[in-house]
Parts: C-alpha cells; sequence; structure tokens
C-alpha cells in the first residue's frame, strides 16, 4: 500500500515532505497564511469571518443605560445582552471591570473612580513588595556569588547572607511597605541579619516565579500593531494581538522567514517607560500620591532589563508591553503565592494588558478572571482533572455514541482539550473571538452569582460594598492573618514583614466585592469532581443523566466548559471516522479550526438544559 | 512482499521550560528559527519524513511543556513513544541536573516495555550563547551522565544556528527505529487502515 494514503494518515498529510506545522496549518485555514501583507489586512478579513455567522448583536454604548452619575440603570438587561453577544470593543474598556466584579455594578462613576485609586495603592504596593524581594535576592546573590545577576538561573539554596543590606541602594520600598502596611513589624528592610540562612523559601519561590515570568513574557504575543478595533475599540488602547488563532507555533514560514511577530504595524503612539529608579523612590515615599496622581511603577528587574533589553528583535514599545505584564504577573506571584505562576497565565494576562492603559485596572481585571482562572493552575492538578471531567460529563450526557468512541480511543478524559480549559482558548480562537468568549462567561458568571445571592437572601449590593470597605481598612491597619508567603519563620524579620505585608493585600483585594466572591467560593466548593460511576448506557440523554449520574451535587458546568464541549461535538464526524487510536484524537484537537458561532449557539443549547435542570432538581 | 509499509516514529521532547525544545522542533522540522515560540501548553507536535537507511520513515515529533506543574498530565502524551529527547540548556546546570527526573519521570509515565533499553537522546542546546562563554555544563560532563545511564548519545546543539540538529535528529530517527521495529514483531506488513483498532500499539487504548 501507499506509504501515505489513506485512514489515519489523513491527518497527518500536510506535513508530507517537510512537514508543515500545526500551527501554521490553523492560520493558512483562516485565510492567514499571508501574513506578510501585514497584521491590518489581517484583522479584517478575519474579524468579517468572525462576524459573519454572528447570532447577535454584540452590546453597544446605547444598550447601557446610565444615569448622570454614571449608575448602570438596566444592568440585568445588559447581562443578558453580553451573554448572547458579547460586548462592542468599544464598550471593553468600561464594561469588563463591572462584567468581572472589580467595581460593582451598582456604583456610580464617583465612586468607581475612588476604588480605582484603592485599587491603585494596593497595586503600588505590590509592586514595591516584588522589588523588595528582587533587591533582597540581589542581595544574597552578590553576598556570596560575586555579583553575578545570572539571568535564566535562580539562585540555589543554601545562600548565606552577609550584610545584604550594603549592596541594595538606600531605596525605601520596604520602608514603605512597611508604613503603608500599618503596624506589621517594623523592619521591613532591615535585612541586616548576620548569619548564615538558607534562601528563605518564599524568596527562592518569587525568584523561579519571576525567572519564568520574565522568559514568557518576551515571548507573549502583544502585538499593537492592529489599530482595527477588535479588542479595544480606543487606539491608544493598542488592542488586538493580531487575529489569528495563536497556538504555540508562531506561523514562521512567511515572507522572508521573519516571525509574523517581527512584523507588527506602527508602534503605539505613546510607549510609557520602564520607571526610572527615582521615579520608583518618589512612588515609594507616597504611594498615595502616586495612586491620586494615577503614577504606577514599572518596575524593571536585572533580569527583565537583561532579557527585554537585551532582545535585538524588540523595539521599545513592544518592550515596555512586555515589562507590565512582567510587573502584572510578578505581582500575581506575591498576591496569590500558592499559584505563583503558572504557564498560560500570561497569556490570559496579556488580554487585560492590551485593553486597560492603567496597570492596576489590568491587575485587577486579571486577578477577577483568576479567581476562577487559579483552580486550573494547582499544584494537586484536582482543578484542572475537574474541569476536563466536567467536558466528560458534558459529552457522556448529550452524545454518549461520541463519549463511547472517546471511551475505546482511551480519550475519556478529555485530555485533549487541556489547553483549551487553561487558556481558556486563547490559542485557539482569533482574539477578537476569545473575548467575545470570555465575556459571555463572565456574563454568565455574574448573572448566576447574582441569581444565587437573590435566592440565598444574602449579601444585596450595598452590604457587599459595606463589607469591602472594612476589608480595606482592616486589612491596611492590620496587616494581620492570611496565608503569608512565607513559611521559614528562620528568614528574619525583613521578609517575614514582606510576606505579611504580601497577606495582607492579598486578603485586602480578596475583600472587593465579597458578594461575588462569596458565590465563586460557593461554586467552586459545589465543583467537587464526579464520581467515575453511574455511566449512562445507549440513549440515555441529558435529562436522565444529570440527576443519575452525578445526583446533582455539581453545579452546572459553566458556560466555557459548555463550549468546549460543543467545539468537541463539532468535531464529531472527524472523531468517529478519522481517529484510530488515542493520539489522532490529540493531533485533531492541535490543529484546529473553530466555527465560532455556531459552537457558541450549541454551548447555549446545552447550558440551558444544565441550567434548567438545575433548577428542577434544587426545586 | 517487499517492505514499503509506512512506518510512523513518536519522538517526545522533554526538558525544562525555556531550553529550546520548541526551537530545536522547528529548526529542525521548518528550518526556522524564532525567538518568539510561545511557552507550549500541553503539547504540540509537528511530522516529518525521513529517509534512514533504505526506509522512508515519519517521524512525529511532540513537544511538551516544560513547566513542572502538571507533569503527570504528560502521560497522555508519553504513550507509544519510541524515543524520547532529553534537552537542557548548557548554560544553566539546572536544566542539565533536572534530566534525571526528566528521564524517571518518563520512564514512570511511558512504561517502555524494555525501560532499560529504551532509546533517549541527550541535547544540550544553546551552544552559540555569548560564543559559549555563558557556559556552565560542560561537554564532558554531559557525557559521562549519559554514559553511565547506558551510553545515551550526546549533541551539543544550537537551534538558532542550526548546529547539529539535523545529526541529532538523524539520530533519533535511528534508534527510534531500532526499538521501533522490535515492537512490531506481530504486524503484519500490509495494514488495513480499515481496521477498528490501531494496528501498530497494541498496548495502546487499555483504561
Amino acid at each position: 500500500m501507499s506509504r501515505t494514503g489513506g485512514g489515519k494518515e489523513v491527518l497527518s498529510t500536510a506535513a508530507v515532505v517537510v512537514g508543515v506545522g500545526v500551527g501554521v496549518a490553523a492560520f493558512a485555514g483562516l485565510g492567514l497564511a499571508g501574513a506578510a501583507f501585514g497584521a491590518g489586512v489581517l484583522s479584517a478579513s478575519a474579524f468579517d469571518s468572525f462576524t459573519a455567522r454572528r447570532a447577535k448583536p454584540p452590546l453597544q454604548h446605547e444598550g447601557v443605560k446610565r444615569d448622570e452619575q454614571g449608575y448602570i440603570e438596566n444592568w440585568p438587561k445588559v447581562l443578558k445582552a453580553v451573554q448572547d453577544g458579547g460586548v462592542a470593543p468599544e464598550l471593553r474598556a468600561e464594561l469588563w471591570p463591572l462584567l468581572l466584579g472589580v467595581f460593582p455594578h451598582t456604583s456610580t462613576q464617583q465612586e468607581r473612580s475612588r476604588e480605582l485609586e484603592q485599587l491603585r495603592r494596593l497595586y503600588i504596593k505590590l509592586v514595591l513588595v516584588c522589588r523588595e524581594l528582587d533587591d533582597q535576592l540581589q542581595a544574597l546573590r552578590n553576598s556570596t556569588s560575586g555579583g553575578s545577576n545570572g539571568s535564566g538561573t535562580s539562585g540555589g539554596n543554601g545562600v548565606a547572607v552577609a550584610n545584604g543590606a550594603d549592596e541594595a541602594p538606600a531605596d525605601s520600598a520596604g520602608l514603605s511597605v512597611r508604613s503603608e502596611a500599618g503596624s506589621a513589624s517594623a523592619s521591613a528592610l532591615q535585612l541586616g541579619t548576620r548569619s548564615p540562612v538558607p534562601l528563605p523559601g518564599n524568596l527562592a519561590a518569587f525568584a523561579e516565579a519571576h525567572r519564568i515570568i520574565v522568559m514568557d513574557a518576551v515571548r507573549t504575543d502583544l502585538r499593537r500593531g492592529m489599530q482595527h478595533p477588535a479588542i479595544g475599540g480606543r487606539a491608544s488602547i493598542g488592542p488586538a494581538s493580531g487575529t489569528g488563532p495563536t497556538l504555540t507555533i508562531l506561523p514562521v514560514a512567511v515572507g522572508d522567514g521573519l516571525p509574523e511577530l517581527m512584523m507588527v504595524g506602527p508602534p503605539p503612539r505613546d510607549p510609557t517607560a520602564p520607571s526610572t529608579e527615582a521615579e520608583l523612590a518618589e512612588i515609594a515615599a507616597d504611594p498615595g500620591a502616586a495612586a491620586e496622581a494615577g503614577q504606577l511603577p514599572r518596575w524593571r528587574s536585572a533580569l527583565a532589563h537583561d532579557m527585554l533589553w537585551g532582545a535585538a528583535h524588540l523595539d521599545d514599545p513592544h518592550r515596555c508591553q512586555m515589562l507590565r505584564l512582567v510587573n502584572i504577573l510578578s505581582a500575581y506571584a506575591v498576591h496569590d503565592p500558592e499559584t505563583g505562576y503558572c504557564q498560560g497565565m500570561s497569556d490570559l494576562a496579556a488580554v487585560f494588558v492590551q485593553l486597560f492603559d492603567d496597570d492596576a485596572l489590568a491587575f485587577a481585571c486579571f486577578e477577577r478572571l483568576m479567581r476562577s482562572a487559579r483552580r486550573n493552575f494547582k499544584h494537586d492538578e484536582t482543578g484542572i482533572r475537574h474541569q476536563l471531567q466536567q467536558i466528560a460529563r458534558v459529552l457522556r450526557d448529550t452524545d454518549p455514541t461520541l463519549y463511547r468512541k472517546l471511551q475505546q480511543l482511551g480519550a475519556e478524559d478529555c485530555m485533549f482539550a487541556y489547553r483549551m480549559v487553561v487558556v481558556m482558548l486563547r490559542r485557539e480562537l482569533p482574539p477578537v473571538a476569545c473575548c467575545t468568549l470570555w465575556e459571555m462567561q463572565w456574563a454568565h458568571e455574574a448573572a448566576e452569582g447574582e441569581a444565587c445571592a437573590a435566592a440565598g437572601g444574602g449579601l444585596g449590593g450595598s452590604s457587599s460594598r459595606a463589607s469591602f470597605r472594612q476589608q480595606q481598612t482592616g486589612a491596611v491597619a492590620g496587616g494581620e492573618g492570611g496565608e503569608g508567603v512565607s513559611r521559614t519563620s528562620s528568614d528574619g524579620a525583613a521578609s517575614a514583614a514582606t510576606a505579611t505585608a504580601a497577606a495582607g493585600l492579598r486578603s485586602t483585594v480578596h475583600g472587593l466585592s465579597e458578594a461575588t466572591a462569596s458565590a465563586r467560593a460557593a461554586a467552586a466548593l459545589g465543583q467537587r469532581p464526579a464520581s467515575s460511576g453511574g455511566r449512562q448506557s445507549g440513549s440515555a440523554r441529558l435529562s436522565a443523566a444529570v440527576p443519575d449520574g452525578s445526583s446533582g451535587e455539581d453545579q452546572p458546568p459553566e458556560f466555557v466548559l459548555q463550549f468546549i464541549a460543543a467545539v468537541v461535538r463539532a468535531q464529531r464526524g472527524r472523531i468517529m471516522t478519522d481517529c484510530r487510536e488515542h493520539d489522532d484524537v490529540l493531533r485533531l484537537f492541535n490543529s484546529l479550526q473553530i466555527e465560532f458561532w455556531p459552537s457558541v449557539a450549541q454551548a447555549r443549547k446545552q447550558h440551558k438544559a444544565y441550567v434548567g435542570l438545575g433548577a428542577v432538581v434544587r426545586g | 512482499m517487499a517492505s514499503r509499509k509506512r512506518t510512523l516514529l513518536k519522538v517526545i521532547i522533554l526538558g525544562d521550560s525555556g531550553v529550546g525544545k520548541t526551537s530545536l522542533m522547528n529548526q529542525y522540522v521548518n528550518k526556522k528559527f524564532s525567538s518568539q515560540y510561545k511557552a507550549t501548553i500541553g503539547a504540540d507536535f509537528l511530522t516529518k519524513e525521513v529517509q534512514v537507511d533504505d526506509r522512508l520513515v515519519t517521524m512525529q515529533i511532540w513537544d511538551t511543556a516544560g513547566q513542572e506543574r502538571f507533569q503527570s498530565l504528560g502521560v497522555a502524551f508519553y504513550r507509544g513513544a519510541d524515543c524520547c529527547v532529553l534537552v537542557y540548556d548548557v548554560n544553566s546546570s539546572k536544566t542539565f541536573d533536572n534530566l534525571e527526573n526528566w528521564r524517571d519521570e518518563f520512564l514512570i509515565q511511558a512504561s517502555p516495555s524494555d525501560p532499560d533499553n529504551f532509546p533517549f537522546v541527550v541535547l544540550g542546546n544553546k551552544v552559540d550563547v555569548e560564543g559559549g562563554k555563558a557556559r556552565q555544563v560542560s561537554e564532558k560532563k554531559a557525557k559521562q551522565w549519559c554514559g553511565a545511564k547506558g551510553g545515551i548519545p550526546h549533541f551539543d546543539t544550537s537551534a538558532k544556528e542550526d548546529l547539529n540538529v539535523d545529526d541529532a535528529f538523524q539520530t533519533i530517527a535511528r534508534n527510534a527505529l531500532k526499538n521501533e521495529s522490535e515492537e512490531e514483531l506481530y504486524i503484519p506488513e500490509t495494514v488495513d487502515v480499515n481496521a477498528q483498532a490501531a494496528p501498530r500499539r497494541a498496548q495502546s487504548s487499555c483504561c
């Protein structure tokens, strides 16, 4: 028989002779192979194909009713519209913080401004903690290794402290952290522990997180080339990163071999430079004033400097965007030390870096996203596995034949959907579609959260805001409690203080809008892995399957998971006929082209069925 | 019947994050280098047809994520591998030290039938950096380790400068093929593509 004919080889025939990468193939499928023409052309064509089969228009500016104080009067309608069709690009910067719960939807414009200032203060503190930790690291390293900054290597364990404070230029980051954190141990910057100690656990963890963050930031797609209003609308915001689905493998085989990333459009008009040492010191000295003035730190670690400014292929606007990403992710790693940093998170955060000019707002939105997404990054893998099981559950309930086929192939664990879950289809969908999907997800979450809160008769709008104020003041004044960054007690007062500060910050930010947070927490608790028993036989359909198989203990799978299940079902034909072994399924989903709106329609149908069913079960 | 059977080799690339796994794969398959490959999430793959002696084989190269979180999920990708490529960055001893873990983990997860003789190849990448001045792992040290592990072939490579990449993958293909043909003794030469089960891997799709 022929070498390449027939059967499963169908899946890899594109690779004959030179082996075209799957990423390239996917791009070609969307008419994006001609990337040499520049991002503008590409975005237009992708955008057209994206809008072509849209069922409902996106929510427009006039669809939001505001009173003279900026209070949104028709929030339920807004949520409904976003669930149906997403948000118009030019409205995103306004609505995302509300959808994500960064600001309560019951707030006025003035209240939002006040809270933004509060968020900036918190963000400033987190960045300053990062800087402080990095200074400590440098000091530790210099004291032992003669000053090598060793880009790419994290400091080993067993580094001794000797006079660490001498090395740090007399900056006041730690002092300001101390003063802002209220009564927390006053010796924040007194690094002068003289006895040799091992590199503290929190420092080592931070160093490793920061190392990978920088490495990933430098290779995260942050193009601002496209002026097409696909993501952000406002030209100054520097919207989408291209428009093609962005798999790991960027299409390198275009033009004269320049990677596509290098072919950017015009740089953004107003590149914001990294902060100078003097500026950082100024911010550190008076974070409140800096927050009020909207002056946010763009801290540049030695490593970030080496990697970003040492990369000849980058221009300064890019470096600055990447630096913003580094700052936000590093701040998050301090804020949520349990999660720290995991690859994939840069994909998620990059969207906010592109949409918002204000780093604090970008951080706050990312932090909100992570409240549900962080389970996907849990070290024990229970989170990601549960998500995959939820997809399997939907497939089992809605298409038992397809599910059985996946079982035969040994793919019923849905590992093939792993990347889709972890980066929420950021790599599989063009940015414009990805943003729409996320908005739909947030609107579903928000609507369900509110329905839940209303049913529980618990926290209404105003009371939640009251508790959030309490939280804030409490955390800033007390600086006590919360699980700290540091588990080691031997590493001296300095890191203990930063740890306390970070923990305080964490609980402070987490205190924002308790209503949503508690609703999400409840949802998270409800989502225990379904028992693998109770397989549905033959023609068992949704109606029978859920109460029986999962005994209603689970929440309905969230919208994004329904979407992924719909994407899988859209490949039904190819799975049933082309896939002969496990790897074929992996390959299929590695080079996927998603028809966005049909999958949305299918996801909505599924979602409704589950939610309706949940109501029946509860009632 | 003359053996014109198409052979599919599955090769897995493992190693710490940032050592250049994706770059090596792309340099080999597409003859392209970019410093802009995104972090791999899960796994990607490319395929390439290779001539090994008188046989034409299709090499399917699986590129995996390097961050240690979620390693155990890797089992889905390791299954049925014919060769495992371990990559480290010669400028970072930590990435070299971790090869031991990567190797052990692979043997546990993939559980090949003959772990002692399963083909590995070790690549020390990024030898181009600073003209070699940044190097932390000497070739001698690496070869010692490879020797102690039963004589694993070792190559100094640079995906950026396309140094030794072809040679390395030629060895990978050859060794994978050795392994593959031993596994395949029971497989008829004519493969019925309409057959229900996977023709090649008797051990696949067990639950």
